[in-house]
């Protein structure tokens, strides 16, 4: 049940591609000088990205006082930043067919990856750290399994069969029935769908915060990941928090008090995200 | 009466909790960060009673 990188590739490649809209806001996550106009006018195009758009901007995670009916108002009162990386979350979750993998919760992973998304957000706020970019690593730090479970279902399904019987992490399991790992798959999702150097690195390095040049947003991920884990959000039997790298909670330096309370802004906001992901 | 019934009746949040960190060895000391992130989940989730110290 081996696969090779090769066999990896070529499964992703197989994959469905992203709106040429979102695969050109992709690759410059970390940029400020984009067209907004032009941006509007590409988005409005597809009326199903534009929906699940604004429906994340009217979420409770970003507090907007009025609700916005359009990309340009989204742009007005959010911002181009948090406009876009909006825009691509709306995408990414649209575009992996479900049901295909036995065994995988595509639920689970959404109601995971949702909360993921509004930690790292919430980490990166305390932090200084810029929140857009935190907040799309959350979403697509395990994007890696959903590009595994939906390119080879079958070997996935071995994978989530070894990992119940022998109660192990994901990545022990992946690796000892498939020979590469969701961390894997999602660098090699990442570069065929032109994203940033800064996500590519925080997908590769969510599990090792601690590798030099990981990088803070890695540390950020790794951290928001744990805790999702720790409150239990997913809603799956075998839950499992995974090891805590000492350097990436180091370098949050954040006290007791602090992460009560990002824990229920977590919990808070969470929910209502999920249920837009998954719509 | 057997001895489940004797048994001390666990908490479910807090048998969640022990699942939930079933791979965590607390004796580790090379393991600090675990260790304070389930302190902290364990103070949100099982807040001390009154009465009790926190």
């Amino acid at each position: 049940m081996k696969l090779t990188l090769d066999q990896l590739i070529e499964g992703i490649n197989d994959l469905p591609s992203l709106p040429a809209v979102v695969m050109d806001l992709l690759g410059t996550l970390d940029q400020d000088d984009i067209d907004i106009s032009v941006l509007a006018r590409k988005v409005a195009h597809d009326p199903a990205l534009t929906a699940k758009t604004l429906r994340l901007a009217n979420s409770s995670t970003f507090g907007l006082q009025v609700k916005v009916t359009t990309i340009q108002q989204a742009l007005t009162f959010l911002g181009f930043q948090t406009t876009r990386n909006l825009i691509t979350a709306a995408a990414v979750t649209g575009c992996f067919p479900a049901g295909r993998c036995p065994g995988f919760d595509d639920k689970a992973f959404w109601r995971h990856a949702s909360a993921s998304a509004a930690c790292a957000r919430g980490l990166a706020r305390r932090m200084r750290f810029n929140q857009d970019v935190a907040f799309t690593a959350g979403l697509l730090h395990d994007v890696g399994q959903l590009a595994l479970a939906s390119s080879h279902p079958d070997a996935y399904a071995a994978v989530l069969a070894w990992r119940r019987q022998h109660d192990v992490g994901l990545l022990e399991a992946e690796r000892a029935v498939l020979g590469i790992d969701h961390v894997d798959a999602g660098v090699a999702l990442a570069t065929h769908w032109h994203f940033s150097d800064t996500m590519r690195q925080a997908i590769a390095r969510h599990h090792t915060p601690e590798t030099p040049g990981a990088g803070f947003l890695a540390a950020i991920v790794h951290v928001a990941d744990a805790i999702v884990h720790a409150l239990d959000i997913a809603g799956v039997d075998d839950e499992l928090v995974p090891r805590v790298s000492a350097v990436a909670w180091d370098a949050m330096g954040l006290n007791e008090e602090a992460y009560l309370h990002l824990f229920r802004e977590t919990e808070r906001q969470f929910e209502e995200m999920s249920a837009i992901m998954l719509a | 009466m057997s001895v489940e019934d004797q048994a001390p009746e666990q908490n479910p949040a807090q048998a969640r909790l022990d699942h939930l960190f079933r791979h965590h060895v607390p004796a580790d000391p090379d393991d600090r960060a675990t260790a304070t992130l389930r302190a902290y989940i364990e103070q949100y989730r099982l807040p001390a009673q009154p009465g009790e110290q926190a």
